[in-house]
């Protein structure tokens, strides 16, 4: 009897365009949407993940079973987008960070000072993503100060439980896909000023944003080196997270790109690739389309989430790029929310084509948003399920 | 000479010489209504370029940015009254969105095309926009909303409108990544737009030759 492949198999072999026994299916999880699903009927044996840890028990220090996060992947047999297990995240942030302080706090917001420098807002009353009050660069000295606590040889960069030959093993033996996740260069200068002041800093402020960009450039080289050439191949892809589109195209023309970030790009990419990772996934919303040649110029081979809504279809671009291109999601999430006709109808004109062509991961084009009914995403794993096998 | 030397610096994005250029304009005696009505043609110039795709998002920010600095020098040698205005706009991001670039860039195109503009700025309740409405006696109700999740909230708001019997007084845009035409039409917009220059020609051609919708 032939074995099983493992999650991670499959994953390598979708992305050379060779089949696997079953395709694979990835989707990033919501915790809101869990919560709405537990509310409808989900129960939570199959939605919490617990882990043993050292915790206080009177005066002992004792290990016990802890609940840690909501994870529907195994109920649902679909594999994480990000595995919290399999994904090496090296501290790419500003150390020491910043003192983090409430600053107000009334009956529905708390406007609090986040350690990352910026002044971040919420609501207490839902769970929606905290609102950029001020971002921790406003000007060249603000960038100076952030700078200096850019120190890519700093050890608190590294897990704390990081040892080379632990993470040799851990990483040797997974069986689902490995991963190192990585701010790219737009992101990281959009975290820095905020979309609204960096964008048209390219013109206004290109020297800070040149040196912002080649700062950035040359600390990623430095901070990532010992994970990269430690774990080598053992890293089966990069998740390269930018957001650098909207629906309407790229945040930034390709003449910018080209200009301040496609060099800096190389010289990153250029690390992975000597020491044989090579599958780099771009994490862009929106519409990178007009940029998608310098980032493969750059060294990027695939792209996640693919937002139908903002035009993107695997379809027509595997037909224009050919077995080049790594594609992951592009299953339009709107259609979960839509008769189940509308979710077969979706499933239904891409899967046979990319499936047969390869290099091709399905799920949605985004993470599962909380207006998805425990009842239509039961239909749409079940219904896309049946797709999967060879 | 010195208004085409300005165009052509506006249009090419350079940031420093509109600054200096509007400041050299002004020391040499050419009025600031002048100046600012060469900006605009900059603008409209940029407008053109990205709508026929050889500039992108970032560069209409970038002149959105360089009409802002040079409104700022312009702006004491504007007497108040000889920056006619073309229309009132009442802009916001609808409730439990907070998403403001998109916004903020319709912001400025509509007020280098003329509007006078009252942000709302985001998360905004319905009453809210309809209580500035009312009070700025608006001609244009500019929603934006970002998410598949958020966008229900305009048809809140035109229900609102209704109520306050102000909904044939205003003319309602939506805006945003996941709004479509349909939808529009759906929830009783008069527009549903999911790029800003589109947005800004939309309201431009309704306020054209004066208010054509009911009185006030």
């Amino acid at each position: 009897m032939v074995e099983e492949m493992t999650p991670r198999e499959r994953f390598r072999k979708v992305m050379e365009f060779k089949k696997p026994d079953r395709l694979p299916w990835m989707e990033m999880q919501l915790d809101a949407t869990t919560l709405r699903w537990i509310r409808e009927g989900l129960t939570i044996d199959h939605v919490v993940k617990t882990r043993y840890d050292l915790i206080w028990n009177g005066s002992l220090l004792i290990v016990q079973p802890l609940p840690y996060t909501f994870d529907v992947s195994e109920y649902f047999g679909f594999i994480p987008l990000l595995n919290p297990e399999t994904t090496i995240m090296i501290d790419l942030g500003p150390l020491p960070r910043y003192t983090s302080k409430i600053l107000r706090s009334t009956e529905e917001k708390v406007l609090y000072r986040d350690p990352l420098g910026g002044k971040m807002e919420y609501s207490k009353d839902d769970y929606t993503m905290p609102r950029f009050i001020e971002f921790p660069v406003k000007n060249i000295e603000e960038w100076k100060e952030y700078k200096s606590r850019l120190d890519p040889t700093d050890p608190r960069r590294y897990p704390k439980d990081y040892t080379r030959e632990q993470y040799i093993e851990l990483f040797e033996e997974a069986i689902t896909p490995t991963s190192l996740m990585v701010y790219g260069f737009y992101a990281f200068g959009r975290s820095m000023m905020g979309t609204a002041a960096f964008i048209p800093a390219f013109y206004t402020n290109p020297e800070l944003v040149h040196d912002m960009m080649d700062t950035y450039a040359d600390f990623l080289v430095e901070a990532l080196k010992e994970i990269v050439q430690t774990l080598k191949s053992h890293i089966d892809w990069v998740f390269w997270h930018e957001d650098l589109s909207y629906g309407g195209g790229p945040n930034i023309s390709p003449k910018l790109f080209k200009e301040f970030i496609l060099p800096n790009l190389k010289k990153v990419t250029s690390l992975f690739n000597k020491n044989g990772i090579d599958l780099i996934i771009l994490d862009s919303d929106g519409d990178p389309r007009p940029l998608m040649p310098l980032l493969w110029e750059g060294g990027i081979r695939g792209t996640w989430p693919m937002e139908v809504n903002a035009g993107m279809d695997a379809v027509e671009l595997r037909k224009r790029y050919g077995k080049t291109w790594r594609f992951l999601g592009n299953i339009d999430k709107r259609v979960l929310t839509m008769r189940k006709e509308a979710i077969k109808y979706e499933i239904d004109k891409k899967l046979p084509y990319l499936k047969e062509e390869g290099g091709y991961i399905p799920g949605l084009d985004h993470v599962i948003p909380p207006d998805v009914s425990l009842e239509n995403f039961t239909f749409y794993a079940n219904y896309l399920k049946k797709y999967l096998d060879y | 000479m010195a208004t085409q030397e300005l165009i052509s610096a506006f249009i090419a994005l350079d940031y420093q010489k509109v600054k200096e250029l509007v400041k050299e304009m002004l020391n040499s005696g050419i009025s600031a209504s002048e100046i600012l009505k060469s900006m605009q043609e900059g603008m409209v110039a940029i407008g053109k370029k990205y709508e026929e795709g050889e500039y992108f998002l970032s560069e209409l920010m970038a002149a959105g940015e360089i009409m802002k600095a040079g409104l700022e020098e312009l702006m004491p040698h504007l007497i108040k009254g000889t920056m006619p205005s073309v229309g009132t706009v009442v802009i916001g991001t609808v409730k439990g969105d907070i998403h403001d670039v998109g916004k903020n860039l319709v912001k400025v195109l509509l007020q280098s095309s003329g509007f006078n503009v009252y942000d709302l700025g985001v998360d905004v309740p319905p009453e809210e926009f309809v209580n500035k409405v009312k009070e700025a006696n608006a001609d244009i109700l500019a929603l934006s909303a970002l998410l598949t999740t958020t966008m229900n909230q305009a048809r809140l708001v035109i229900e609102e409108l209704k109520k306050a019997k102000l909904r044939d007084k205003v003319k309602v845009i939506v805006g945003g990544n996941p709004i479509t035409e349909e939808f529009g039409k759906e929830i009783g917009a008069d527009a549903a737009v999911r790029d800003a220059m589109h947005g800004i020609r939309i309201c431009t051609e309704w306020v054209k030759g004066g208010r054509k919708w009911s009185k006030k």
